[in-house]
């Protein structure tokens, strides 16, 4: 036996370890470097140099100055993920373990939230809700939108289509002989869903509030728009602040968004585990499994329709319904005086729409940027899905934790990592351009990404890539044509929700946009702060009935070939 | 926290569609295939400019970069139309033209010609000697100072050279907006405001009133202006941030009144008929829009000859036309929106004695008066 033999049958005797390796380091460069970046240069930043001396003045500074600051983040992301657990607790129970009429629309209702851009959907809360506001009116007492309440209500009804997305699939594949057991032993709907459902579901729900939780504590959206002109902080404005304001204070910046990984980091920890334990309990009816929906009475089902239906009107349809008027608005027009006004409503923001140049770049760019970091996303997820689930490459465990690695980061912090990284510790050329973009969009997007296509492929059974193997197929044509059609409806879903989030999305594109590249969020994000509610609700209408039609046309993509 | 009036507002963000740019990012686009690993090469830029930079700057005599926080698509294409020069341009909000420039110059990145930023962010650069000298025609440049005392102010605050080195390209003229269907006689003179009647229905940004007490004690010296100050936070103000926030809150009958809000805010809701209209008190200050070319500019006789356009009448009427209307710095050419040049008009005619005050926002005077309105009124600025 040769030489050059031996070494490749001892590397090869290696493969798992070796390659296995190569997925951790490529996953690090994107995610524990941005995190050892940022606690490195919280104590080496000062000012605008991102590198200076070893100091640990910036912590003392920021400790000092920011402890409300701290505290009123707490408050918000646990506010927000309250609120929205709540909601999507009841919403979700209702549509899918009941019999109640209307339910798919329901569901389609809540799922259209997705498509809404962002910095609309506040300016539409703020005008619903401020003095003049039609919401105001109605209520008894005075709610200020620019407060600590009106940040968690409008960030808690966005998150909403996530927790839905996370509880459904739980909810249904909840085996109901339970409940019926419950039911036959007397028990009422309201008791067997308090006594048995919720029980069984819920480490569902602390899965679906952990993740609202982490989410909201590194969202920008929300305390950008309504926390900052009503001078009220979290920790991502004054990250956000710190960045951008003159002078900068990269020292602060690095501290506050190590302090705002460090909130996350227990909470991701909790996520992570809680979600072993959902897996747990999905299988919990085994061969007896029964999924028919609880029967209620006629008049319960109509009347739990109602509240839903009343409940959506309130938080999505009167929204969109206000997104659209303003779109049709010379200027903003308080609601008072919406059926008395002279000036007629017109098409003319549609029409600047077409002619808008800037806006036609912004949105091409977001989809070549969304577009890309889509189909690596998707494609990355089913990867290393599949690496943890049926390869046999080592490190398996870690690799599962570093891709989840970014939901502690928070976006944020993220940003401001891949500023260290490829501003100043290693510039290797990428920031200030589409790559850099794609590099955070997938970052940011793999852990929600895995998290939904893992379970497809954990389910797949090995035999039948075991047959592709006797057949002689490649490993190509094993991943095209046994793979790929095997869960292409869930890639399909996900990579619609995907994309239709990525399109929009805020601060990693307002943190990194490159100079040449201007991206659709930071470009509304501007257009909101010149106080042009027409426009960009006329902007958010486009994007809306784009995004769907994306969706639909996702959604008919072949497994392989074919027309769509 | 930050300085705060230098954050000042964001303006609209506007991009030219350029060929490059487009080609740049379907090039990379295409080339994108490392699923989860870090991508590029270094040169991922994918530019082809030859400037080695990141930061979309190059070293093309056909092209120069601009950061800028004002709309910018009229002006390059009219620029590119002009002198076939093509004009890649970032608009970023608020004071990030500067700081952004700023961290990537620390970075010894640089990839940016010209830098269009607010003066009360553009003088930090003047202590770090960031600002070029420019090679324009000093007619030119003399034809920007238009207004009484500015040029005077300016020189003994920044220098001889501050004009040689950020000439103003448009001036922000910060007026009282008021919704007309509240108001039927607006405020001419700042104790005006502490009528009865505006008691909990006048809206102001709360970092902007240092440079309030800094015009107010201009006007009417230290005690006069602190006590007024004083009393015009007693009316009850909703300090609310962004200029587009406060006429918002006009526009929703939330407020009557939004002093010191830069009439840029104002101007298109005006043109399409919404009952706005702007007064320009007897007190009342401005600041500039000014242009940079910063000293290691990748193309330094780009930025002059960009720079000495868009200060040439032909640009200056460019900038008249922004946003609904705006004011050019030329000393010939009136406020682009008649009803706002007709509102300044009025005020210079009532007052010709007094005339505008230029502001200063140089730092050291920053932090004096942000330090003193913290102390007078309850209201963070910093």
């Amino acid at each position: 036996m040769s030489v050059k033999t031996k070494t490749f049958e001892a590397a090869n005797s290696y493969r798992p370890q070796i390659l296995g390796g190569l997925v951790i380091l490529c996953l690090s460069i994107v995610t524990i470097f941005p995190l050892l970046a940022t606690f490195a240069l919280s104590v080496y930043a000062d000012g605008t140099s991102l590198i200076s001396g070893f100091s640990l003045a910036n912590w003392e500074q920021v400790l000092a100055e920011n402890r409300a600051v701290l505290g009123t983040t707490v408050v918000y992301a646990f506010g927000a993920a309250t609120l929205t657990t709540t909601l999507g607790v009841f919403l979700a129970w209702a549509i899918a373990r009941t019999n109640i009429p209307l339910r798919r629309t329901y569901y389609y209702v809540v799922f259209g939230m997705l498509f809404l851009p962002p910095v609309v959907w506040e300016a539409v809360w703020i005008r619903l809700l401020s003095t003049n506001g039609f919401y105001q009116i109605l209520l008894p007492f005075d709610f200020h939108i620019y407060s600590l309440p009106g940040m968690i209500l409008v960030q808690g009804i966005f998150m909403l289509p996530l927790t839905l997305i996370v509880l459904m699939p739980m909810y249904k594949n909840i085996d109901n002989s339970l409940e019926e057991a419950s039911r036959i032993n007397g028990g009422g709907v309201l008791q067997t869903t308090w006594s048995v459902t919720l029980p069984l579901m819920k480490p569902g729900i602390l899965a679906a509030f952990l993740l609202v939780l982490v989410l909201s504590l590194g969202s920008l959206r929300v305390p950008l728009l309504i926390g900052q002109p009503g001078n009220i902080y979290v920790l991502p404005t004054v990250i956000y602040q710190d960045a951008i304001n003159a002078p900068i204070q990269f020292g602060s910046a690095f501290v506050n968004a190590t302090l705002l990984i460090l909130f996350a980091f227990p909470v991701f920890y909790l996520y992570k585990r809680v979600l072993g334990q959902t897996s747990r309990y999905e299988t919990v009816g085994g061969e007896a499994f029964k999924q028919t929906p609880i029967e209620l009475e006629r008049r319960y089902r109509y009347g739990l329709s109602g509240v839903i239906g009343f409940t959506l009107l309130a938080i999505v349809i009167t929204p969109v319904l206000v997104m659209v008027h303003g779109s049709l608005s010379p200027y903003l027009i308080p609601f008072h005086r919406v059926f008395t006004l002279e000036a007629p409503l017109a098409l003319d923001q549609y029409r600047a729409l077409v002619t808008d140049s800037s806006l036609h770049e912004a949105a091409l760019n977001s989809l070549i940027a969304a577009g890309s970091a889509t189909i690596l996303t998707v494609g990355g997820a089913i990867t290393i899905s599949w690496i943890i689930y049926k390869s046999d490459l080592a490190f398996r465990e870690a690799i599962d934790y570093i891709s989840f690695l970014p939901i502690a980061l928070t976006a944020v912090s993220l940003s401001l990592g891949f500023i260290a990284i490829f501003l100043g510790i290693f510039p290797i050329g990428i920031y200030g351009t589409l790559w850099i973009i794609i590099l955070a969009y997938l970052t940011r997007s793999l852990p929600t990404t895995i998290r939904v296509v893992a379970p497809s492929v954990q389910q797949l059974q090995n035999e039948l890539f075991e047959a592709g193997v006797i057949s002689g197929a490649s490993k190509l044509t094993r991943l095209r044509t046994i793979l790929v059609p095997l869960i292409i409806t869930t890639i399909h879903a996900i990579g619609a929700w995907r994309f239709a989030i990525l399109y929009k999305e805020f601060p990693i594109s307002i943190l990194l946009e490159p100079s040449d590249f201007p991206l659709l969020a930071p470009y509304i994000f501007e257009l909101g702060v010149q106080a042009n509610f027409p426009r960009i609700s006329a902007i958010g209408v486009a994007i809306t009935v784009f995004l769907a039609i994306v969706t639909v046309l996702i959604h008919r993509i072949p497994a392989s070939g074919g027309k769509l | 926290m930050t300085p705060a009036h230098m954050r000042s507002d964001s303006n609209s963000r506007k991009t030219v569609v350029n060929r490059r740019s487009f080609l740049t990012a379907a090039g990379v686009a295409g080339a994108t295939g490392l699923a989860g690993c870090v991508g590029g090469d270094g040169n991922g830029n994918g530019n082809g400019n030859g400037n080695g930079g990141t930061t979309g700057g190059n070293g093309d005599d056909d092209e120069i970069t601009v950061y800028t926080n004002i709309p910018f698509e009229d002006i390059a294409n009219a620029y590119e139309e002009a002198a076939g020069v093509s004009v890649n341009y970032n608009i970023l909000g608020g004071p990030q033209p500067v700081t952004r420039y700023v961290a990537e110059a620390d970075q010894e990145q640089y990839g940016v010609d010209v830098i269009c930023n607010n003066s009360g962010v553009t003088w930090q650069l003047h202590d770090n000697d960031i600002p070029g000298e420019l090679n324009v025609d000093e007619d030119t440049i003399e034809s920007v100072f238009s207004l009484e005392g500015m040029r005077d102010a300016w020189e003994d605050a920044l220098g001889d050279d501050v004009g040689r080195r950020t000439p103003p390209a448009q001036l922000l003229i910060n007026g009282t907006h008021y919704n007309t269907d509240l108001v039927s006689d607006p405020p001419v003179e700042y104790t005006d405001f502490l009528n009865e009647q505006f008691e909990n229905n006048i809206t102001t940004q709360p970092y902007i009133q240092d440079v309030v007490l800094q015009a107010m004690e201009h006007y009417h010296g230290t005690e006069t202006a602190e006590q007024w100050l004083i009393d015009y936070d007693a009316q009850g103000i909703d300090y609310l941030a962004g200029g587009g926030t406060l006429i918002e809150s006009l526009l929703g009958e939330e407020n009557m009144l939004a002093p010191y809000t830069n009439g840029f805010y104002a101007s298109e809701p005006i043109n399409n008929g919404a009952p706005i209209d702007v007064v320009f008190p007897r007190e009342t200050y401005y600041a500039t829009q000014t242009l940079t070319k910063p000293v290691n500019a990748p193309n330094p006789e780009g930025a002059d000859d960009f720079i000495e356009w868009l200060l040439s009448r032909e640009g200056q009427e460019v900038i008249q036309t922004l946003n609904g209307g705006s004011l050019p710095a030329h000393e010939d050419l009136d406020y682009g929106n008649d009803q706002v040049q007709q509102r300044l008009d009025e005020r210079m005619e009532a007052y010709p004695d007094t005339p505008l005050y230029p502001s200063i926002q140089d730092p050291d005077e920053f932090w004096e008066y942000a330090n003193r309105t913290e102390e007078l009124i309850d209201v963070e600025i910093l």
